[in-house]
């Protein structure tokens, strides 16, 4: 209900990275609703659970307002509000004395997801002369990004307006998470417009249910599974000839690549029965137009570029590259790129040498981007070299990394250690200072602007919170302070000026204005072939062999799996799937947000009724589930949904009710059983085999 | 013609989000406990020769002959002209005989206010000519709210339509 003497103003969410218009209704200066803005075309005026309830995290008792320091012995909780004067000067003063000792790289810079600030962080990075970047980015979206980049010179994204008859959903819940530049209500509209439906996915999902074909593959195989529908369009002749011959580079070698996975030993590999995947394939290829909807699940393991590579090689085989309807390049607006904001060419060679790991992981430092366990075996070992302070922005490594234990291990030994964020999270506990982080409604920003669906929406600052900064300005002041003035601001919104300001705007122009947004126009590759060396869609990525890898996609198998590691599933009979998304959290994020919590009090592991048999397990019985890493505990909950021979543990859970500094981080976190092994990663951009696990399951004696 | 306002969850179109819980409480500024509109799984289960995962929403359904009012020993609840179905909250003394008399499970007791609370159509929000919070937020637009008649005409004679809303099959 709209009272009188509230003020509504236009913004846009950062509760996901889903990017929805929002209207902020604001009374005697306290936030008194959100709701989404129907003149938004991201959202259409629909929402999700997670924004809203941000009427609740923004006032929520426990957030940090104020810089803190720690008082006690490390880990210990115990906490003293300082100064932002004294906070940054101790953070500087620490660099200061780091940098002339171990050079820049003993100090590594980290984000989470990125609550919309990786090119400020990266800015700071580059000035200051580390190369040593920790993200999410090796595992989630910029593996695709990387993938995508060196096959056909784009992200390709799913053109929803653009009226698909056929969307293949390929490791997605896409109904209850963003994938960045979509949601939710854009599923809505094509599946009310009568688009047929494919979904890939382990698990029984809403849109699983729904589809026309779900391939209901085992865990980690589906780059053999699109290798064998790539198989059924090519010798069934379904491919668009055309296209092939004019814009697509190796067609011959990947034609001989792809008869390597004839259906019978792609479905011994994926458990698919043939038929199924041979209808999937012809109803994606005959359906024009159609799109594919990826997930992040498929990057999440050791075939994280190939996979992507084989989607992309889909799209284009099947003539759906940049056409209304299917995956297609949205130009962004007129603005200044991201990598240009971030001066990664202001990053000298010889510190961009030391990337840790970078001579390793090609693809990864291509895109700017270390694989966490690098960081991790450079502070407990000191080689190749010391890492000696790490200041992470938005980011929860104890809860969200492979190997949790090492992780913990690691940040509890690191010298300094910096956190900005809401909370005290289980990570910001082991802080030496901890900078009280603003939320999306406290701060203005170009929302959208690092992604792939062509729009900017202006993100526009409601309240103040305690002394809260947006992470724009913690980069923006440190790097004032570190020497690197010329290259700062006066404030951020001079920072989105320099951004727009090819695009001949300003922020105080664009802020009241709906969006701005990129001129789109199809098939562009009829006028100027593809962003790769060869200007066509690389089957065989010339880039690939260059650096010395497989310059055609194939499948590995699963590190750890009944097939790869007989022995080993003796003891640990089932696989183990993470990662399952709940509607109302994002990773580790939300668990003290009474709304969402209870919804979703208790973290959940999937398990077949049959197997939950077998071990005495009852709906609801807290289960120990146990790898060689360690062991956690998550409530059972029994579904047909789910192979008998697997099953599916959720991610992210820490419990801020339990007020010891630990949180709970070690209870039912997933990462105790994932693994960071390299031999496991994908060997061009350092994937962490997240996903695809051993495990054995049985009753917990005990309620924790 | 007298209206009879109606909200309807088409449950096929549901995918379980939970978007409406939260559009509700934020809207009646409730803290954790009454859950005015519910989302629940509905399966795995065989639907249509196929495993399908469903949610089924409950809520108030407005009924035309509200079981709640009949069990108010105050005349606490009342159904308005609208069709609205509503809890006087001065009125009400906690006795909890409409939770017990509700046969959709939809009527709470605020431990809180120690009265019974119940979805209220955002009766504030529709006197002003917009939808109610639950409907406006939800990605699946699976919630129909309106006029009885124009509901049914846009999603079809749905089964809680005909068991509470006097509609003939």
């Amino acid at each position: 209900m709209i009272e009188s003497n509230v003020q509504v103003i236009r913004s846009n969410c950062r509760g996901c990275h889903g990017g929805c218009g929002v209207l902020v209704h604001v009374k005697g200066g306290r936030i008194t609703k959100i709701e989404g803005d129907p003149d938004c075309p991201s959202n259409r005026g629909t929402m999700c659970s997670k924004g809203l309830a941000y009427l609740q995290l923004v006032y929520h008792p426990e957030r940090v307002i104020y810089p803190l320091k720690r008082a006690g012995k490390k880990g210990e909780g115990k906490w003293q509000r300082i100064s932002w004067d004294e906070a940054l000067d101790t953070i500087v003063n620490k660099y200061k004395e780091i940098i002339p000792k171990y050079g820049p790289e003993a100090i590594v810079i980290g984000q989470g997801t990125s609550r919309d600030y990786a090119e400020f962080l990266y800015r700071f990075a580059n000035l200051l002369g580390t190369p040593n970047v920790i993200t999410a980015g090796h595992m989630c979206y910029m593996s695709r990004l990387g993938a995508t980049l060196i096959t056909c010179g784009f992200m390709p994204i799913c053109d929803y307006n653009g009226h698909p008859n056929c969307v293949m959903v390929w490791g997605s819940n896409i109904v209850w998470t963003h994938t960045d530049e979509y949601k939710a209500e854009n599923m809505s509209r094509v599946l009310a417009e009568g688009a047929r439906l494919i979904v890939i996915d382990p698990r029984l999902t809403y849109l699983a249910g729904r589809a026309d074909i779900w391939l209901q593959l085992r865990p980690g195989t589906d780059t053999a599974l699109a290798l064998g529908m790539a198989n059924v369009i090519i010798s069934e002749g379904l491919y668009d000839k055309e296209f092939v011959e004019k814009y697509t580079y190796g067609w011959d070698r990947f034609v001989e690549r792809v008869k390597e996975y004839p259906l019978d030993r792609v479905e011994r590999i994926t458990w698919v029965p043939a038929e199924k995947i041979r209808n999937a394939a012809r109803l994606y290829a005959e359906t024009k137009p159609a799109c594919i909807q990826w997930g992040v699940a498929i990057e999440q393991t050791i075939n994280c570029t190939d996979n992507n590579r084989i989607l992309t090689d889909l799209m284009a085989i099947t003539g759906n590259l940049d056409v209304p309807g299917g995956n297609v390049f949205f130009p962004p607006p007129p603005v200044r790129t991201m990598s240009e904001f971030a001066r990664h060419r202001e990053l000298p060679a010889e510190q961009r040498e030391k990337r840790l790991g970078g001579s390793t992981y090609k693809l990864a430092s291509r895109v700017a981007l270390v694989t966490p366990k690098m960081v991790w075996d450079a502070i407990l070992t000191g080689k190749p070299y010391p890492v000696k302070a790490v200041q992470l922005h938005g980011s929860n490594p104890v809860i969200t990394r492979a190997n949790a234990k090492e992780v913990y291990k690691a940040l509890s030994q690191v010298d300094f250690l910096v956190v900005s964020d809401f909370f005290l999270t289980p990570t910001a506990e082991l802080a030496d200072i901890v900078l009280p982080a603003a939320t999306w409604l406290e701060l203005n920003y170009l929302g959208g602007y690092y992604k792939r669906n062509g729009y900017i929406f202006p993100r526009k600052k409601i309240v103040q919170i305690g002394e809260c900064w947006p992470d724009h300005k913690m980069f923006n002041e440190l790097g004032k302070r570190l020497g690197q003035e010329p290259y700062w601001f006066d404030t951020v919104e001079d920072g989105f000026d320099y951004i727009l300001e090819p695009a001949g705007l300003t922020w105080e122009q664009i802020k009241d204005m709906p969006y701005i947004k990129g001129e789109m126009e199809y098939r562009k590759y009829e006028k100027r072939g593809f962003s790769t060396p060869t200007k066509k869609v690389e089957l065989y990525s010339t880039i690939l062999e260059d650096w010395g890898y497989d310059p055609l996609p194939r499948y590995r198998e699963v590190p750890e799996s009944p097939v790869s590691r007989p022995e080993m599933a003796r003891e640990y009979p089932y696989i183990l799937i993470t990662g399952a998304r709940s509607p109302v959290f994002y990773h580790s994020e939300y668990r003290m947000i009474p709304w969402l919590r209870e919804i979703h009090p208790d973290p959940l592991v999937e398990i077949h009724p049959q197997t939950a048999e077998k071990h005495g397990i009852k709906e609801g019985d807290w289960v120990f589930i146990e790898s060689p890493r360690g062991r956690i505990k998550q409530r059972a909950k029994l579904t047909t949904g789910i192979d008998p021979r697997v099953v599916a543990a959720e991610h992210g859970w820490w419990f801020p009710e339990v007020k010891t500094p630990d949180h709970g981080w070690a209870q039912s976190n997933i990462n105790i059983l994932t693994d960071n092994d390299p031999r496991d990663y994908d060997v061009a951009i350092g994937a962490t085999n997240l996903r695809v696990l051993l495990c054995k399951i049985y009753p917990a004696e005990v309620v924790p | 013609m007298t209206k009879e306002y109606t909200l309807i969850v088409n449950a096929k179109d549901c995918f379980g989000c939970n978007t409406c819980e939260v559009a509700c409480k934020q809207e009646h500024n409730l803290s954790a406990g009454p859950r005015l509109i519910r989302v629940y799984p509905d399966g795995p289960r065989q639907i249509e020769g196929k495993l399908q995962l469903r949610y089924v929403v409950a809520h108030c359904i407005h009924c035309t002959q509200p079981p709640c009012q009949d069990a108010c020993r105050v005349n606490a609840i009342n159904k308005r002209e609208d069709g609205i179905v509503l809890i006087n909250q001065e009125l009400c003394v906690g006795c909890k005989d409409c939770v017990d008399a509700c046969p959709l499970g939809v009527i709470y007791f605020s431990e809180e206010q120690g009265i019974a609370q119940k979805c209220d159509l955002c009766i504030d929000r529709i006197e002003q000519g917009l939808l109610p919070a639950c409907v406006s937020a939800c990605p699946g637009y699976c919630i129909y709210f309106g006029d009885l008649n124009e509901v049914v005409k846009r999603i079809g004679k749905l089964e809680l339509l005909v068991r509470y809303k006097g509609i003939t099959e």
